[in-house]
């Protein structure tokens, strides 16, 4: 049984299977990352951009469930956007919205979520006019950014437990 | 989380499934009775069909793809017709696809064609140059904008069908090392101008 600290801790069990079903949504990114040259090393930014979820896990630093839900209901939204408009763009950025809900809620939080960018097609569309390996580069700059950012800076903790007073 | 965002969560996730498993079944017209409107010879022009790279049929997917050469007086080129009706990814940007195979645009310029406008590229790789002319069509109106016809598409999605016909990508390439002249091709060609 939860203790009420471990209770909030917990994450909640919706965002499990909004993730599953975000990720499907998204399978399109493997075969763009595997065939498009332009596209190429989205992977490796998208590996480096993940690197702070496993740490904010480890650290068990606790979530701040109204941006978790909010972040959550965004990426949902722009699945079934991206479903019902068959537009792979809004279901890649609702994939992000829903990462980011794993993520910590540091004071530059939203940095990283704006470097997603880099390992999602819409960056490669908006800087097609730049040569290749230019794009290739800001793509893992703002990958590195982003995860860096988010890294080094301060985390907000929850407040401990007041000590108990002793009583006279 | 409260119970009711819970709850709200849950019935959202299920709805969103429900659509991604249903949506793809709803019936969508594509263009194939305008890309029959084109034919394989006529008065100064006669094709022959074009085998398919296997990469072109990975990339092109369900996808329906027109892919033939043109004997157009003595001015050869490749023509290419997209209709992503059932999978409107295969429809990419053309410079997107030009640049991630290695050529780099020189030059671009739009052209005025019957019903709109095209674009016309001058492209280089390796000392080689190439040339393209390429435009989407709905059967009434012609441009080279993608984002028009990321937005056509998605509201044709997005209404079932009801908001105008399929735009269809269209491009035009000289036979490898010929040079050629665009506008006795296009006048000549003039059923390209129907679909």
């Amino acid at each position: 049984m939860d203790t009420p600290s471990n209770e909030k801790r917990r994450f909640p069990d919706v965002a499990w299977p909004a993730l599953a079903f975000s990720l499907w949504a998204c399978r399109d990114l493997l075969v763009v990352w595997r065939h498009s040259p332009l596209d190429r090393f989205e992977w490796l930014a998208f590996l480096i951009w993940l690197v702070p979820i496993p740490l904010y896990w480890r650290h068990g630093i606790p979530p701040a469930y109204r941006s978790i839900t909010l972040l959550l209901g965004v990426g949902l939204a722009l699945t079934l956007a991206g479903i019902v408009l068959d537009t792979h763009s809004a279901s890649h950025l609702g994939l992000i919205a829903i990462l980011s809900a794993f993520g910590n809620r540091s004071r530059f939080a939203p940095l990283w979520w704006f470097s997603a960018l880099a390992w999602i097609p819409l960056l490669t569309m908006a800087t097609k006019s730049l040569p290749p390996t230019v794009i290739y580069a800001l793509r893992i700059s703002l990958a590195l950014l982003g995860t860096t950012a988010v890294l080094l800076s301060p985390t907000p903790r929850t407040p401990a437990p007041p000590t108990p007073t002793p009583t006279p | 989380m409260r119970p009711s965002t819970r709850k709200a969560f849950w019935i959202g996730i299920g709805t969103i499934a429900a659509l991604a498993v249903t949506w793809d079944f709803i019936p969508l017209n594509d263009a194939s009775a305008r890309l029959k409107l084109l034919p394989t010879s006529g008065l100064g022009f006669a094709s022959r069909e074009l085998p398919l790279s296997d990469t072109e049929r990975q990339v092109f997917g369900k996808a329906a793809l027109i892919k033939r050469v043109y004997q157009v007086g003595s001015d050869r080129i490749i023509l290419q017709i997209v209709d992503g009706t059932r999978d409107r990814h295969a429809v990419h940007d053309p410079l997107y696809c030009f640049r991630g195979s290695g050529w780099t645009v020189t030059q671009q310029r739009d052209r005025p064609i019957p019903g709109g406008t095209a674009r016309h590229l001058i492209l280089s790789r390796n000392g080689t140059a190439a040339e393209a002319i390429f435009w989407l069509s709905d059967g009434r109106e012609r441009h080279s904008s993608p984002s028009r016809y990321w937005w056509q598409t998605a509201l044709r999605r997005l209404t079932l069908g009801r908001s105008g016909s399929e735009p269809v990508l269209i491009i035009l390439q000289p036979w490898p090392g010929q040079t050629i002249s665009w506008d006795d091709v296009l006048t000549r060609i003039g059923p390209l101008f129907e679909i």
